[in-house]
């Protein structure tokens, strides 16, 4: 039988013959077998194809983490199609502007989402599919048999969505072949991925963290993922963790500070025997949490970077050679350049011991973002470099993350745009002008806004204010995006062309 | 004079914490389990370092579960 050149195909196909009976996926009480999965995913892109779906079509995908997740992305794929996993957690308008911007001809969600609201808005968007955490309804009326479609090795074969600096966000297309990069090295040789591994990422599924860690890893090693379809809070990680007896754990800075607060050695919920690597992702994990985290769990924690448009981490902390603070040392494959503001692949490199901006270089990148010809002009460099926008200091070969080249704060593992933050600021009665940068806080950046008040006194005779204008943002923005303090100014530093200087208020 | 779990209450509803949850935590409880989340707590240590003109280590604030506790590492740190 020849190969088959249809990327989820073949990861279904691999382990419908090594495993077929073992669990792909465990999500609450239920089991999910790679034989049900190939026979599912195949019953998905039947669906869609009988809705009108064709190959090449945006199919958006708005889901809890769930079996319905990895199968209607494995089904979309079979079809040719390219699914767009977009975060469970936006708003209606965020929604409505993504169908729109992909173009995308269908939309699997649950019922009465915000997302399927927003389709209606979306002349494009004909067909919506409402699902549970198992799949939609009449699944299973829809045969076990298809033929995966082949589609060209450069055409759009998923695609994830990453906050703009505008607030805007971006689609990153990526190559169908691009979902096997994680694999290997990074999941093969860092991580030693094997068939035995239980895989459970507190990050979702939209992100490209969680794609990694929730679909490529467990299918390409025919092993097994945990499914955790709620809000990960630190108690609830704890009980999956006891309950599931995953070996990698695949977490972010801002959630491992509170797992740590929660854990309790010795209570039977908070067990964390099963597990044999923890890995942090989304922002820097400060050397404090790395170190504690090992003293008090016992588990090593390996800090590395990856991004949307790598689909990939290219900088890691491998296991026994974890140096707390950095990022550790360039994944095996990619290239990496550390040059001065404006350089290009062609630059010379700053010396050891010296900030520069990370250039990296290696297979699976994106090409272009999806319709955005000048982000992808200052993104995506000749030669094949990407700009990465993160500022770093390299010694002996080992990176320590130094921040931003822009204005974005990563909170949390979640892009910031300070303008959105300020918009929702601004909105405030007693703020005249305003800015957002970055706070240190237990070795984590945070947002805080420095505010200028329409009327001073008011900071004086109003001790509440500051309270005040922190509830009214928590009211209008996702939690991630809220201040965390605000301090006061007379006037804010600018250019001399009157734009805002964020990078004067950051704290270091 | 020392400061107690009870005083370090309304830091909480300063931060944004909602009164009526700020009002109920118990100062010997861990404030993860009172409704306290990934925004209060930070905020929480941001003002405490403010108010009381101290900066909290990193790795020793990462054992702070309590407003007992908290109390306990300021007067610590003011002595």
């Amino acid at each position: 039988m020849p190969e088959p050149q249809n990327v989820a195909a073949g990861l279904l196909a691999a382990n419908l013959s090594r495993c077929p009976d073992k669990a792909a996926y465990l999500c609450n009480d239920d089991t999910l077998t790679h034989r049900a999965l190939a026979a599912d995913s195949a019953r998905f892109a039947n669906l869609l194809r009988a809705r009108g779906v064709v190959a090449g079509e945006r199919v958006v995908l708005v889901l809890p983490d769930s079996f319905a997740y990895a199968k209607a992305f494995l089904g979309a794929m079979l079809l040719g199609a390219v699914p767009v996993p977009v975060s469970a957690m936006l708003t209606r308008a965020d929604y409505a502007f993504i169908l729109a911007d992909c173009a995308a001809t269908a939309l699997v969600t649950w019922e009465d989402s915000p997302a399927a609201e927003a389709a209606r808005d979306v002349p494009e968007t004909g067909v919506v599919l409402c699902c549970g955490l198992d799949g939609p309804w009449g699944l299973s009326e829809h045969s076990a048999e298809f033929e995966p479609a082949v589609t060209r090795d450069d055409a759009p074969g998923f695609m994830l969505y990453s906050s703009g600096s505008t607030g805007r966000p971006k689609g990153v297309p990526h190559a169908a072949a691009d979902l096997l990069g994680p694999a290997s090295p990074w999941g093969s040789d860092i991580l030693r991925a094997t068939g035995d591994d239980v895989f459970f990422s507190a990050s979702k599924m939209s992100f490209a963290y969680g794609l990694m860690s929730s679909l490529t890893l467990p299918l390409s090693f025919g092993a097994t993922g945990v499914f955790f379809p709620d809000k990960p809070g630190p108690y609830e990680l704890l009980a999956a963790i006891a309950r599931h007896r995953p070996s990698l754990f695949f977490c972010v800075p801002t959630l491992y500070n509170l797992v740590l607060r929660a854990f309790e050695p010795g209570n039977p919920e908070h067990d964390l025997s099963s597990l044999r690597l923890c890995y942090s992702a989304g922002e820097a994990l400060p050397a404090s949490l790395c170190r504690q985290w090992l003293l008090q769990t016992g588990v090593e924690i390996l800090d590395g970077i990856g991004s949307t448009e790598a689909f990939n981490l290219f900088l890691s902390n491998a296991p026994g050679r974890v140096h707390c603070g950095a990022s550790g040392e360039a994944v095996p494959g990619f290239e990496t350049r550390l040059v001065a503001d404006g350089g290009d692949g062609a630059s010379p490199e700053v010396p050891d011991g010296t900030s520069g901006n990370l250039l990296i270089r290696g297979p699976g990148l994106a090409k272009a973002y999806w319709n955005r010809p000048e982000k992808t002009a200052e993104t995506m460099l000749p030669e094949g470099w990407l700009a990465t926008g993160d500022v770093y200091v390299r010694e002996n070969g080992v990176f320590t993350h130094q921040g931003r080249s822009d204005d974005m704060l990563k909170v949390g593992a979640h892009w910031v745009s300070p303008v959105q933050v300020e918009d929702t600021l601004r909105t405030h009665p007693a703020v005249a002008e305003c800015a957002v940068a970055a706070l240190r806080v237990e070795g984590l950046m945070r947002p805080c806004a420095h505010v200028v008040l329409k009327d001073p006194g008011l900071a004086q005779s109003q001790p509440q204010l500051a309270t005040d204008i922190l509830r009214h943002v928590r009211g209008l923005l996702p939690v991630h995006m809220c201040p965390v303090r605000v301090e006061y100014h007379t006037d804010l530093p600018k250019t001399p062309t009157g734009k805002i200087q964020r990078f004067r208020l950051r704290s270091a | 004079m020392d400061v107690t779990g009870v005083d370090l209450k309304a830091l909480l509803e300063e931060v944004g914490v909602k009164p009526e949850v700020a009002r109920a935590v118990d100062p010997s409880g861990p404030l993860l389990r009172q409704g306290l989340d990934s925004v209060d707590f930070p905020s929480f240590c941001a003002l405490l370092e403010e108010r009381y003109g101290l900066r909290l280590d990193d790795e020793a604030a990462l054992k702070l579960r309590t407003l007992n506790d908290f109390a306990a590492a300021v007067n610590g740190l003011k002595g």
